[in-house]
């Protein structure tokens, strides 16, 4: 009997011991299904964190591609700009342009200059008036065109007035500058007027 | 948003102008100090092609190969008696298509008008786009209000081989009108006198609520300040020949001849202001006696007495235009309500006094009459781009536009003055019984017959049912767009079937024509460019040989003679290759050298610091 008694108190104690165990594991499965739950928000507050930082870095992304290009821009701009400030002002260049005439005058002074007065002092401080000219040019960046013969005649800067026989020039080229040009950078404040080769 | 441009394309010059805050602005040209581009293209002895100042440069010694004033021959038929009077005139060689429009010939090959301005176009667009910073391909471009279809459709074809959409053909007059009516309204009956380097034109406007309407329009087709710069230079070779017995003509004594040239313009101009304007040109030539001087006074009572020649008075034929244009109006000069100056040559004191005598008004001067056309066609620019409001231009059919019916009558479709777009609708029958086609005729202009007026175009609409003569009932619709392109239909009621056409010149290029001239011309702007990095990596090369050949002038002695030897080879190299090399191989070169410079400059710091 007392065996019987002790197998159920056994069974009993087995029952009470796996209820128990079985309220664990139940405890222990809401738990990691808790855990589970709570992974699985994490998980998807994870990923939104992700999108919204990948978001985030493709705002970025094209913010700087648009700051970039905004830059270049302004870069552009400010060359543009920087090389229309450098060079003098319109306006200065049409004062030089309308005083050229008095340095092909000088000029041709002196080309046509007599021979008994070229050592004469006088006519050395008229000489250095006309290199005063020069200097004035120089500083404003004006520069002279003067092509040699032989040289490629270029239409953007020489002006032909006519064309002459030459036998030491290839065809087309300059064979003589009869008048210098001047210009500041690109811009022609006037062409070199030149004769070419037929 | 890109940029649309205004431009005047004219016969000697062409100027671009655009809106800048608020306020058209001419845009400026890169590579000099005036505005103007002169209408002038070339292709010279190296098969390159110039345009602008370049080719005129060289317009003396390679005068076949220098087109100029192709205007004269835009959408013109080469029999045209304007056409045949500019042929006499040009160095160049002028023909007749087999359609029989103009050709001109640039070193062996045919070109149309419109491909040669498309040239002029193109530079001022790239100059835009320089100007800018930013990429340009509308614009609006003006042209004479005398000009027709064709020659407005050819516009149309220069602008697309350029690679402009033109959005807006506008008259020069109007766009003057806009550019003086910009800042002060201008409303009423006005007078728009334009006298520019090689042309006169007189436009009577309407201007009523923005409506434009030309009334008349007359003028000379060779009568220009091209004509009184002439006389002042023939004036002063006679007085030079008569004192010293030399003739300073352009074939002799061609510096000379180009020193007059600039001496009579800036004398003609300083007479605007002054009226004594002394011409001293001191050694302009010289003879076995020694250097001779030109010593002249030019007043401005010489200056008229010459333009006022009494057999060939320059200004009382423009004003004895005029007189035409009111007459042709119905107007008279009271009906003047303002006259507006356009054309540098109407800076001259003479011609405005003789402008205010006529009109008995004095003229309007506010803008600059050189810019004045481009600077309204940039105006017009911004009212399409929405940065002009306030202005809404309405263009109106320069001419009535009818249909030909029964005993060669024109029937009016659409009626002179009508504001455009518009569209008319009306219904037709047919002459004869069981008439199996009508053949719709669309002419242009005012006289009742249709003979007498200009046939635009025709077309077949065929398939009518049998019926008695009477019956048929055909509708013909004339529609003009905003652009000015006259679309014609006809449609029989019965059978629903319709025919029409969209009346195009009967010159003019067709559209694979255009097609393939802006292909053509796209790969020469292609090549410009490349011709331009080209001499831009030349100029490089250039400043950095320069400062080599300083840096071992100045310094051989402190450097070691390996290192000058190789500075001296990538000089050699950087020199030849400058000349002959391609782009990248120029700038190879360059870089090559200026690194050993730099070798160069670090070697000195080091040993200076030793």
């Amino acid at each position: 009997m007392s065996k019987i008694w002790r197998m159920i108190r056994e069974a009993l104690q087995r029952i009470s011991f796996w209820w128990n165990k079985g309220e664990d594991v139940q405890a222990e499965l809401n738990r990691a299904r808790k855990d589970a739950e709570e992974n699985h928000l994490r998980w998807v507050n994870a990923n939104a964190t992700i999108d919204q930082l990948k978001n985030e870095a493709a705002n970025m992304q094209a913010e700087l591609n648009r700051a970039l290009s905004e830059s270049q821009k302004a870069q552009d701009d400010y060359k543009r700009l920087a090389a229309i400030q450098k060079s003098p002002s319109r306006d200065i260049l049409k004062m030089f342009q309308s005083l050229l005439p008095v340095i092909d005058e000088f000029d041709l002074a002196f080309a046509y200059m007599p021979e008994d007065i070229s050592e004469n002092s006088w006519v050395e401080g008229v000489l250095m008036i006309r290199s005063r000219f020069e200097k004035l040019l120089k500083r404003y960046e004006i520069e002279a065109i003067d092509p040699a013969a032989g040289d490629y005649f270029d239409p953007n800067f020489h002006q032909t007035i006519g064309a002459q026989d030459s036998d030491e020039v290839e065809s087309g080229h300059v064979t003589e500058t009869r008048r210098k040009g001047y210009r500041a950078g690109e811009i022609v404040l006037r062409a070199a007027l030149v004769l070419i080769a037929r | 948003m890109a940029q649309i441009i205004g431009i005047d394309l004219g016969t000697t010059n062409s100027v671009a102008a655009v809106m800048k805050d608020g306020e058209p602005e001419i845009i400026r040209l890169s590579n000099s100090i005036g505005n103007l581009l002169p209408s002038v293209v070339a292709i010279g002895k190296a098969g390159e092609r110039l345009i602008g100042h370049a080719a005129r440069h060289q317009a003396v010694t390679n005068p076949e190969n220098t087109i100029f004033s192709v205007k004269r021959f835009m959408g013109r038929k080469f029999d045209d008696e304007e056409v045949q009077e500019a042929v006499k005139r040009m160095p160049y060689q002028v023909s007749a298509a087999p359609n029989g429009d103009v050709r001109v010939k640039l070193n062996g090959r045919d070109y149309s008008p419109p491909e040669i301005s498309a040239w002029v176009l193109q530079r001022l667009k790239a100059n835009a786009e320089d100007y800018l910073g930013e990429t340009v391909d509308q614009a609006v471009i003006t042209v004479p209000a005398h000009f027709d279809d064709a020659q407005r459709k050819a516009t149309i074809d220069a602008g697309k081989i350029a690679g402009l959409e033109v959005l807006r053909i506008i008259n020069e007059p109007t766009a003057a009108g806009l550019s003086y009516g910009f800042d002060e309204r201008i409303d009423g009956t006005v007078a728009v006198y334009d006298m520019g380097g090689g042309t006169f034109d007189i436009s009577i406007l309407k201007i009523a609520n923005d409506i434009f309407e030309v009334q008349s329009t007359n003028g000379d087709t060779f009568l220009g300040g091209d004509n009184f710069d002439d006389r002042v230079i023939d004036w002063m070779v006679e007085a030079f020949e008569q004192e010293h017995g030399i003739e300073l003509r352009a074939d002799k004594n061609p510096e000379a001849f180009q020193r007059l040239r600039e001496a009579a313009e800036e004398a003609k101009n300083e007479l605007s202001e002054t009226v004594n304007a002394d011409i001293n040109l001191p050694y302009i030539t010289a003879d076995a006696s020694g250097p001779k001087n030109l010593k002249m006074t030019l007043t401005r009572a010489k200056l008229e007495s010459l333009a006022m020649d009494d057999d060939d008075d320059l200004i009382q034929k423009s004003i004895d235009c005029c007189q035409q244009a009111l007459d042709d109006a119905d107007l008279s000069v009271d009906d003047i309500d303002e006259v507006l100056l356009v054309g540098g040559m109407t800076h001259m004191p003479r011609i405005r006094e003789a402008v205010e005598n006529f009109f008995g008004k004095e003229p309007t001067k506010r803008v600059n009459p050189a810019e004045v056309v481009a600077l309204g066609a940039a105006i017009q620019a911004g009212v399409l781009d929405g940065d002009v409001t306030g202005i809404t231009l309405v263009d109106v059919t320069p001419l009535t536009l009818s249909t030909v019916t029964m005993g060669d009558i024109a029937k009016p479709m659409i009626k002179r003055g009508t504001t455009i777009p518009a569209k008319e609708v009306d219904i037709f029958t047919t002459v004869v019984d069981n008439q199996k086609g009508i053949r719709v005729r669309v002419v242009q202009g005012e006289r009742p017959m249709a003979a007498d007026n200009r046939a635009l175009g025709e077309f077949i609409l065929d398939g009518l049912l049998p019926a008695p003569r009477g019956v048929p009932q055909i509708e013909q619709t004339f529609e003009i767009d905003a652009n000015g392109t006259l679309h014609v239909s006809a449609k029989d009621l019965a059978t629903g079937s319709e025919q029409g056409i969209t009346i195009q010149p009967f010159s003019g290029l067709s559209d694979e024509e255009v097609e393939r001239a802006k292909a053509e011309a796209e790969q020469h702007a292609e090549d410009d460019k490349k011709r331009k990095e080209r001499a831009e990596a030349a100029n490089q090369a250039e400043s950095a040989v320069y400062q080599a050949e300083k840096l071992l002038r100045n310094y051989a002695n402190k450097l070691s003679p390996e290192a000058v030897r190789q500075t001296r080879l990538k000089v050699d190299a950087a020199r030849q290759i400058q000349a002959n090399g391609d782009i990248d191989e120029i700038k190879a070169a360059t870089e090559a050298l200026t690194q050993q410079l730099q070798v160069l400059g670090t070697q000195m710091y080091k040993d200076a610091g030793r």
